[in-house]
């Protein structure tokens, strides 16, 4: 054999080893590698989204929801629907069972929501807001307006904030607060109620606004693993002062809530309990709760779903167990006393009032809000 | 979508095989250059890819898609060692294997790697007097993938980070065509133990990162990845038509795979077509 026909067969015997990594890589052999797409019949839809929950949602014991019973329940009717409309139905009910407005499922045709208290009587009337207190004449303030009220030739500021999902600036705050100082108010109103929430980052920077001092608002804890104690360190979550515009810290401060206010509302109620907030005070109904912070997922049919996945507690020693025990009469509160009081179901407010949706004239919540900011009490 | 364009893949990667395979008699053309000096040379390679991802942080299903991206590097190829510095960036867009009428989620991919490696002439023999040279060594690929999905709120980011020290391997083949040389590499990647990054359990942005630096919010996330929980595998062919100025113009396919285990399973296949331009220094 000559070298060159030796090389000749050298060449080839690497072209057929070339030739098969392409052929076994081209014929896509990461199929064989990775997992088969799983079945998306309704019960692989179910069960999915049963044990994604089971295995990661972290308020079971507080709320005490059964969550194998749901499955008992729920999952026969699962296995019976025979149309899009009946599956969302039944995994909208069973999701519905924790009780927590977190919860959603997503599909092209419907959104499902939970609305724990949807039951309870709303805390606020826009439109006495619109007629009676604003009458046209607040300053818009891009999403952040303000008006100044007067009582018995004494001036207040109220601001009504109604989403979080509204883009809040140091410009907005700023503005809003120094007008309110340069009219010498006797103190600020910001009305809250029914804001469902939206960016934290919104709460957090109002909050930097009104903080006396560098603040630990809340400690939160994930979930790091299946079982049901698996979670991390607690992280400890700090609001400092604004170092940019108005501050307001030297009078009073009344936030306004309702079971509405949930979300990032709750946290930011939540933050207003640390003691570098001593000058502000909940007035209205307690919040609507919603510390867990939502994560979403997917279903083996496409449609995804979400659902709280950590825990956040307001220090503990600054909710007392009764006032636990008024906002959230059926939560276990022993769970994690060592952390604080669990805001899940709601941050109880110092001073409650409830609205008379008869009475056209007057927001007694706001008038409340006004006689704490005149006499601190 | 995806089929047909692996299938047109397919076709023009077994072109280059089929063109291989019966260019064996041109093996009696491989009267190389007596002076066959190290090739040292810059890289740019504009990748197309088609992409395949099933992350369980977030889903059971499995995403395909395609990117495009882009491959630079520095390559220094001699007879007795070669060694390569590359980084590549790719993005695309991945689409669930569902009923489409039952998910309109998809999910932005952003990949951006950096590796080099060094390898060694295990045959001992010259390019002069053997044009097929293999080479086995190390190589430190650091590679980052983010995913972000469309339909997601406060959990809409995933990704995997790893740092790896791999086992490298290479064999080259030089011949000639006509008057043209070309040169023939294939190169796999075996990373054996390093580093890796995955999302948290259960959601990517706890709400106290709003408050504060990521790092003080983030449980760390750092593990270590062997072979055992990090399985990757990395393959990557070429051929090289030499220009007239020394310069080459190639084709390349590449294939990488990793089967993550760190908290979520996540399983990740790539398959990359590269028109491969070498500037020689």
């Amino acid at each position: 054999m000559t070298k060159l026909s030796f090389l000749n067969l050298r060449f080839q015997a690497v072209a057929v080893v070339l030739s098969l990594v392409f052929l076994v890589a081209l014929s896509s052999c990461e199929l064989l590698l990775l997992s088969p797409t799983p079945s998306a019949d309704n019960a692989a839809v179910f069960d999915t989204l049963w044990s994604t929950v089971r295995d990661r949602y972290p308020f079971f014991e507080f709320k005490r929801v059964d969550w194998q019973l749901v499955r008992t329940n729920y999952r026969s009717r699962a296995l019976a629907a025979t149309s899009n409309e009946e599956l969302f139905a039944v995994l909208r009910d069973a999701l519905n069972e924790l009780k927590d407005d977190h919860t959603n499922l997503f599909t092209p045709f419907n959104i499902s929501r939970a609305r724990p208290y949807f039951q309870d009587s709303t805390n606020v009337d826009d439109e006495i807001i619109r007629l009676v207190y604003f009458r046209n004449e607040q300053m818009s303030n891009n999403g952040f307006p303000f008006i100044i009220l007067e009582r018995d030739g004494k001036r207040y500021g109220y601001i009504r904030y109604t989403s979080f999902s509204n883009n809040l600036s140091t410009t907005n705050i700023s503005y809003a607060f120094k007008r309110c100082k340069d009219a010498g108010v006797e103190g600020i109103i910001i009305d809250i109620r029914g804001n469902g929430g939206g960016r934290g980052a919104n709460g957090v920077l109002l909050a930097s606004f009104l903080a006396k001092a560098r603040a630990h608002v809340w400690t939160e804890v994930q979930k790091t693993g299946l079982g049901a104690t698996d979670y991390g360190t607690p992280i400890e979550a700090y609001v400092s002062p604004s170092t940019a515009g108005e501050r307001f810290t030297e009078k009073r401060v009344a936030v306004l809530t309702d079971r509405n206010s949930y979300s990032a509302s709750s946290f930011f109620s939540a933050s207003m309990k640390a003691p570098e907030f001593s000058h502000v005070r909940l007035i209205g109904d307690h919040t609507g709760g919603g510390s867990g912070n939502p994560a979403d997922f997917q279903l083996p049919n496409g449609w995804t779903y979400r659902f709280s996945s950590t825990k956040c507690f307001i220090p503990a020693g600054r909710i007392t167990r009764e006032q636990a025990l008024v906002s959230a009469p059926t939560a276990n509160h022993d769970v994690d006393k060592e952390l604080g009081y669990n805001f899940e179901a709601g941050v109880p407010v110092d001073i409650f009032v409830k609205i008379n949706i008869r009475e056209r004239s007057r927001d007694a919540v706001i008038e409340r809000a006004v006689e704490y900011c005149r006499t601190g009490q | 979508m995806n089929n047909l364009l692996q299938k047109i893949c397919a076709s023009v990667v077994m072109c280059i095989l089929v063109w291989n395979l019966s260019s064996g008699h041109l093996c009696a053309q491989t009267q190389r250059a007596a002076t066959d000096e190290p090739r040292r040379s810059l890289v740019f390679a504009p990748t197309f890819n088609i992409h395949t991802v099933q992350d369980k942080v977030h889903s059971p299903l499995r995403y395909n898609g395609n990117s495009f991206g882009v491959v630079l590097g520095y390559e220094d190829v001699a007879d007795a060692r070669q060694s390569y510095l590359r980084a590549g960036f790719s993005t695309g867009t991945l689409f669930p294997t569902s009923d489409p009428g039952r998910s309109n989620a998809n999910m932005q991919v952003y990949r951006a790697g950096i590796s080099s490696g060094a390898l060694w002439n295990v045959a001992s023999d010259t390019i002069a007097s053997n044009p097929l040279q293999i080479y086995l060594g190390a190589a430190i690929p650091l590679d980052a993938e983010l995913r972000v999905h469309s339909l997601y709120s406060n959990s809409s980011v995933s990704w995997d980070i790893y740092l790896n020290l791999a086992l490298a391997a290479a064999a080259n083949y030089t011949f000639t065509v006509g008057d043209k040389r070309l040169y023939a590499s294939i190169q796999a990647q075996l990373p054996l133990v390093g580093f890796a990054s995955r999302p948290l359990y259960i959601t990517t942005f706890p709400v106290s990162s709003i408050t504060q630096s990521l790092s003080d919010a983030y449980t760390p996330t750092l593990g270590v990845a062997s072979i055992l929980n990090y399985p990757m595998l990395s393959l990557r062919n070429a051929v090289h038509l030499e220009l007239s100025n020394g310069n080459t113009m190639g084709l390349s396919y590449a294939w990488d795979f990793y089967n993550a285990t760190i908290r979520n399973r996540v399983e990740n296949a790539r398959h990359s077509v590269a028109i491969v331009l070498q500037y020689r220094l």
